[in-house]
């Protein structure tokens, strides 16, 4: 699966700008402008996506069979489960964005809002439990042999 | 004389049986934790990563040699078996002959199938789970000689055949030597 960069951006962006909308100051003001961020602070998220990737890379390893970068656009993450469901490759992929997003956004809102960065920090845990869970799962074998077939004989 | 006794096991058989059954095990240790135990289950569950494979395919053949060993003294001249290692010879079944006495019982055959097939599988989860859990795998080794014990009662031996020649007859000289 690859992540693509901008589109986790733009992911953080929108729950950015639906707490901006919703939130306001002790003395009135809307915090919009003040959560949301600018189009040219966007490497700082870059940095947040590529060490939340990378977090993935570490716990999953033994499943990692290719982790490839473009600098500031994109990180392709090859997982390999020999028994895993059939639509792993997406379910993984979703948990994985899911959790960079969360961790990201996270990690934005702790310099600012450490109280709604509590909340994005356990989803962000809690995703990450799932996609551990779910990127080890190994189906049962498929049947190929049968087992009463076994016999012998004399000539 | 001597008559040829040919064992036949499937191969997929005996394989998919102890990916069934790391499987289950593996499955039960998933849910006591899904998350911590997610990696534990996935490593104790043999099958399908090339690695895995290699090792189920030696401690198959090493059943099967093990078995050979157990069974040789019913022989009267030699045992054989299609058994390989080779990842690029992948074979459905796995046969197993040897040569037997002609007063060997074959109404016992069948079921030394089965209970050959009983023991490679059973010997083969001793020995995969000797690394990892050595007290868990001791009771395949327990089923795979309680195998041994049947199999060794499948090598009955019929009565001798009637004599031709009545024992009055024999007189002074021997002449069956």
């Amino acid at each position: 699966m690859t992540i693509t960069f901008s589109d986790i951006r733009s992911a953080i962006k929108r729950h950015l700008s639906i707490i901006g909308k919703r939130l306001y100051s002790k003395d009135g003001q809307n915090m919009f402008s003040n959560i949301t961020v600018s189009s040219n602070e966007d490497p700082i998220f870059n940095q947040y996506i590529s060490a939340a990737a990378q977090n993935v890379e570490a716990l999953l390893r033994q499943l990692v069979s290719t982790y490839s970068v473009v600098a500031d656009t994109s990180i392709s993450i090859t997982l390999t489960n020999t028994r895993g469901t059939t639509d792993y490759d997406t379910r993984c992929g979703e948990l994985i964005k899911s959790y960079i997003t969360l961790l990201s956004t996270g990690e934005y809102l702790a310099m600012t809002h450490p109280d709604i960065a509590e909340k994005y920090r356990a989803d962000a845990a809690s995703a990450i439990q799932s996609l551990l869970s779910y990127a080890f799962y190994k189906e049962p074998p498929t049947t190929v042999g049968d087992p009463s077939a076994a016999t012998a004989s004399v000539s | 004389m001597s008559k040829t006794l040919t064992i036949t096991i499937s191969k997929d058989a005996v394989i998919e049986s102890i990916k069934g059954d790391t499987s289950i095990t593996g499955n039960i240790d998933r849910s006591a934790d899904p998350v911590k135990n997610a990696g534990v289950a996935y490593n104790e569950q043999a099958g399908n990563d090339a690695y895995h494979e290699k090792k189920i395919d030696r401690l198959v053949k090493t059943a099967i040699s093990k078995f050979e060993a157990e069974i040789a003294e019913f022989t009267d001249g030699s045992i054989n078996d299609t058994a390989t290692t080779d990842p690029d010879t992948h074979l459905t079944t796995i046969t197993i002959t040897m040569s037997v006495s002609d007063r060997y019982n074959a109404g016992l055959a069948k079921p030394l199938g089965g209970l050959a097939q009983s023991y490679i599988v059973n010997m083969a989860l001793f020995g995969w789970w000797t690394s990892i859990k050595p007290d868990f795998a001791k009771g395949f080794a327990t089923m795979a000689a309680d195998a041994i014990v049947y199999v060794r009662k499948c090598f009955a031996k019929n009565s001798p055949g009637t004599s031709t020649s009545s024992y009055d007859d024999v007189t002074g000289t021997v002449t069956n030597n």
